[in-house]
């Protein structure tokens, strides 16, 4: 085969291939926020999901407009803990003042509620002050899992304090919609149930090692 | 009356035996009679009132100007309109469902009656279409059976089509009210009524009334009859007939403009509804798996992978990073120069061969370690034991061990071996 026909049978690659990689392996979501990469990986789909499926990832476009990776080396560390568990206080706080807001409903204003993070819930009742400490998150911690959330692209932080939600918070709420439609959950949940040991897990280094 | 049974009918007969009597029936339906628009809207809504001065400011906007509303509401105490049950002061649950049944809130005509009229439609075209295949027959009985069943369509249409319509309006009041309501426990049975009235009314008859449900075939074939008997020659009939055609296309055309304009307005209130609720489900699931320490029934590994590898290399190995590393490094460099002078002589190593070509010139080497010593040196036993070791190997019979032993000296240690010796061929 000459030069110029293996030439012509390779795909190009896409021209941001470097930092939409280096973006989607640190655990990023990538979403219209995102600019160029989002928009390089938008037009050119294929070829991204070509290369990464060669390295073992599945390239993953959500309903909501934003894009990640699945592998194998997903990470299960105590910080996605504390993230979901941030996650579902928050929801279910919402889900029980909708009522007192304008709209009477909350999700689909997500993207356009800004929070103040001294507002948020975790830390006002004893049970949830609670579960947060059982994930190692006191309430001076809570920055930090919204730091981490941040660089998942789930997060947008704000000045004074405050943070509003990006697309791929819908990760999270369809998750819950999952769980909901379980149909064996109590079956599931009652197998499983474990002691609270179990809830160390892998040390994140390499977590720490992106910061 | 007798005792313990509802002006309303058996159908509320077991409300009287659930609920506290009222201390005065006669007083309290008297004081229903007069003051009816205030203790209508107390029931309908569902109100529930802290203290007295709550209650009078609501019945406040139903007075008239220098009416008391203090003595209006001891009236309501002392009859039983309010009762105190858990603290607040609220009309009894008998009142409630009592009017509730008089004023047939909650008796929006359901799928079931929609259907029972769409089949009395059907039953009509079934008696129309043969009227219509053998036409109109001035004079005879036919002709006034031909108008009468048209006017049994009419009226069929209109009902369908007012059943519809008025359910419709309904359903946007409950929308409205919802909308305008203040009070949280309110908007919840508000929000719940309204998701069954999505559910289980104005979808079911939207799938009856819609393009390709019964409603639009039965009234296809009753518009085709009827076209047939407007095109005969002029009379009554062909009249009737052409009304009816015009009236069939018109009112199914109303009707589902209406029930999709209340599906509009309901739609994504009950979808938004539904999710939300079914979000707070799994919230609510996923956080007391968490509670009780549960983390494996979240399968948070499968449900929410995320990725979060280290940057670094991506080839696993020492050698072929530290080749990467040597490659990379790499630059296109011209071919070193060589020295002016001639290149000197490369010593080039002993091999097994080479000696084996010098043996063989000789007729017989008594010692061959002491030999292959003196060719190759004694700086290391290595190689030339090595050598010895290669040479018997390529031909075994040209050597032959001896009895003897002795020591062979080299730069770091003495080396006690056997004497080997060769035999040339010429000894063969």
């Amino acid at each position: 085969m000459s030069e110029d026909a293996i030439g012509s049978s390779l795909t190009p690659l896409p021209p941001r291939l470097a930092s939409v990689f280096r973006a989607l392996r640190s655990g990023r979501h990538l979403s219209r926020d995102d600019g160029p990469d989002f928009l390089d990986l938008d037009r050119n789909f294929e070829s991204y999901a070509h290369v990464l499926h060669g390295l073992g990832y599945s390239l993953r476009r959500h309903g909501q407009g934003f894009f990640y990776i699945e592998g194998t080396v997903g990470v299960r560390s105590d910080r996605m803990r504390a993230s979901l568990l941030f996650m579902l206080i928050l929801f279910q706080d919402l889900d029980e003042k909708k009522f007192e807001r304008q709209d009477r409903a909350w999700e689909r204003s997500l993207l356009r509620t800004t929070f103040k993070i001294a507002e948020l819930p975790h830390f006002q009742t004893s049970h949830r002050r609670s579960m947060m400490s059982a994930v190692g998150v006191e309430e001076s911690g809570l920055s930090r899992v919204l730091q981490f959330l941040e660089r998942l692209g789930v997060v947008r932080l704000l000045p004074e304090s405050q943070f509003s939600f990006k697309s791929p918070v819908h990760r999270f709420v369809e998750l819950c919609v999952r769980f909901a439609e379980e149909q064996n959950w109590a079956q599931s949940t009652a197998a499983s149930v474990a002691p609270s040991a179990q809830m160390t897990d892998e040390p994140d280094d390499e977590e720490e090692g992106e910061a | 009356m007798p005792v313990g049974r509802c002006v309303a009918g058996a159908a509320c007969s077991s409300f009287w035996t659930r609920s506290p009597m009222a201390r005065h029936p006669t007083e309290l339906l008297r004081l229903l009679a007069k003051h009816y628009p205030l203790v209508s809207a107390m029931c309908r809504e569902n109100r529930r009132f802290a203290s007295d001065a709550e209650l009078e400011s609501f019945c406040l906007s139903f007075l008239e100007s220098g009416a008391s509303a203090a003595m209006l509401v001891g009236r309501l105490k002392d009859v039983g309109v309010v009762s105190q049950t858990t603290g607040d002061w609220a009309p009894p649950p008998f009142l409630r469902l009592f009017l509730g049944e008089i004023e047939q809130r909650h008796s929006l005509a359901s799928p079931g009656v929609v259907r029972g009229w769409i089949e009395k439609l059907a039953g009509l075209a079934d008696r129309l279409e043969p009227l219509a295949a053998r036409g109109p027959r001035p004079g005879l009985d036919e002709d006034g059976e031909i108008l009468a069943v048209l006017d049994e369509i009419t009226d069929t249409l209109s009902s369908i089509s007012a059943t519809v319509a008025g359910n419709c309006d309904r359903i946007g009041a409950e929308v409205s009210r919802y909308r305008v309501e203040e009070d949280v426990r309110q908007m919840r049975l508000r929000l719940t009524r309204l998701i069954d009235l999505h559910a289980n009314y104005l979808e079911p008859v939207l799938r009856l009334i819609d393009i390709g449900g019964d409603f639009h075939s039965v009234s296809e074939r009753t518009a085709a009859s009827c076209a047939v008997l407007a095109a005969g020659p002029d009379s009554s009939v062909s009249f009737a007939a052409a009304t009816v055609a015009r009236d069939v296309v018109w009112l199914r055309r109303g009707t589902l403009r209406r029930a999709h304009e209340a599906n509009r307005e309901l739609g994504p209130l009950c979808e938004a509804a539904a999710r939300e609720s079914s979000i707070a489900r799994g919230v609510n699931r996923a956080l007391d798996a968490i509670a009780n320490g549960n983390w494996e029934a979240l399968a948070l590994d499968s449900n929410l992978q995320v990725v979060i590898a280290p940057d670094g290399a991506l080839i696993s190995g020492r050698a072929a990073g530290a080749f990467m590393i040597t490659a990379s490094a790499y630059r296109e460099e011209p071919p070193p120069l060589l020295d002016a002078g001639d290149p000197s002589l490369m010593d080039l190593p002993w091999s097994a061969a080479t000696l084996l070509e010098e043996l063989e010139s000789q007729a017989e080497v008594p010692d061959l370690l002491e030999w292959i010593c003196e060719h190759v040196g004694r700086d290391v036993a290595d190689m030339p034991a090595g050598l010895m070791h290669d040479l018997i190997e390529a031909a075994p019979d040209s050597f032959a061990a001896g009895e003897m032993h002795r020591s062979y000296a080299f730069a770091e240690l003495d080396l006690d071996a056997r004497v080997w010796a060769w035999r040339g061929q010429a000894d063969v």
